[in-house]
């Protein structure tokens, strides 16, 4: 085939345009191909309503009918690696009780859910949590549910606190 | 020298003694540490992990629930599937770095495979779809 029919037809201009174009997304995948990229690594707590949704949370508790509230934990893992986690139940009647992003809340423990989640998975699960000690909740007249997320260190072999958690201020009735 | 024999035999059975206590514990830290560790270095070799986790996260619901026995049926299988994985993960490392070779030799090839057959095809269209017109002269 004689190049100056080839050119004649395929406008030289749009050609290098094309093979411009080309060589950007060939450079560009190639490139993250060899080095991914990887966004900050994080993990997620979310606490849901008994439907697994967001909202509609419960407001009030009646101690004198039911001291259990059904609420749904989500946990995102984008640590880059498989994790081990621990959510942790307490209370809080008071906003210094709460936990903060360094430091949990030094209420002890309730309840506690473990489990394993590989990179980029979630999990979900319903619980149920009791209110336990019914007169210091009267007396307060309000108080909060506090999960905490704790996560197994592989190099020093214990739970740490993973700066992650969520509350949900109650109402509390008799 | 009886007393060596006495001191070395109170150290063997320490030493046992903390042996048994951790093959027979599968909850503790040290030991769910120790699969995790495997697992992230098995992740980061592009090992499909996924069913491990998932018997780590039945044997961690176990351990929450005081059930030992199953926790250790548990632990047991994941150590075997560990052995078997770690065993074959040299193999997958090497087959996925290939593929990735491979994959990226192949995206660095496009754009030479235009600038060659791109006018070549574009002119065969050109043709096929004309080749049917009949010329005529314009008086």
């Amino acid at each position: 085939m004689d190049y100056s029919e080839e050119k004649m037809i395929l406008d030289e201009e749009v050609f290098a345009v094309i093979i411009a174009i080309t060589i950007i997304a060939s450079v560009l995948s190639f490139t993250l191909m060899v080095f991914p990229y990887r966004e900050e690594n994080f993990i997620a707590l979310g606490l849901l309503n008994e439907n697994c949704k967001i909202g509609y949370y419960p407001q009030k508790i009646n101690l004198a009918l039911s001291k259990n509230i059904t609420l749904c934990i989500y946990i995102y893992n984008h640590m880059g690696k498989p994790v081990v986690y621990k959510v942790i139940y307490k209370i809080a009647f008071n906003q210094s009780q709460l936990p903060t992003n360094t430091t949990p809340s030094s209420n002890a423990p309730l309840a506690l859910w473990v489990g394993a989640l590989n990179d980029s998975h979630n999990a979900t699960f319903l619980v149920n949590i009791e209110v336990p000690d019914s007169s210091i909740a009267l007396a307060n007249k309000r108080l909060s549910l506090v999960f905490e997320l704790w996560i197994l260190n592989t190099s020093s072999k214990e739970w740490i606190y993973s700066g992650r958690w969520n509350h949900l201020w109650v109402e509390v009735v008799g | 020298m009886n007393r060596t024999f006495f001191v070395v035999f109170v150290l063997l059975l320490f030493f046992l003694n903390n042996l048994y206590i951790y093959a027979e514990n599968p909850c503790s830290n040290t030991a769910i540490a120790d699969i995790l560790n495997d697992l992230e270095d098995l992740y980061k070799n592009h090992v499909n992990i996924s069913y491990i986790i998932q018997y780590v996260d039945m044997l961690l619901k176990a351990c929450s629930v005081g059930d030992i026995e199953s926790a250790s049926k548990l632990y047991q299988d994941i150590l075997t599937e560990l052995q078997y994985v770690k065993a074959i993960s040299r193999d997958i490392y090497i087959r996925v770095t290939i593929y990735r070779i491979v994959v990226g030799g192949l995206i660095l090839l496009i754009p030479i495979a235009i600038y060659m057959f791109l006018p070549k095809i574009y002119l065969y269209i050109w043709y096929s779809t004309r080749k049917k017109w009949i010329i005529v002269k314009k008086r």
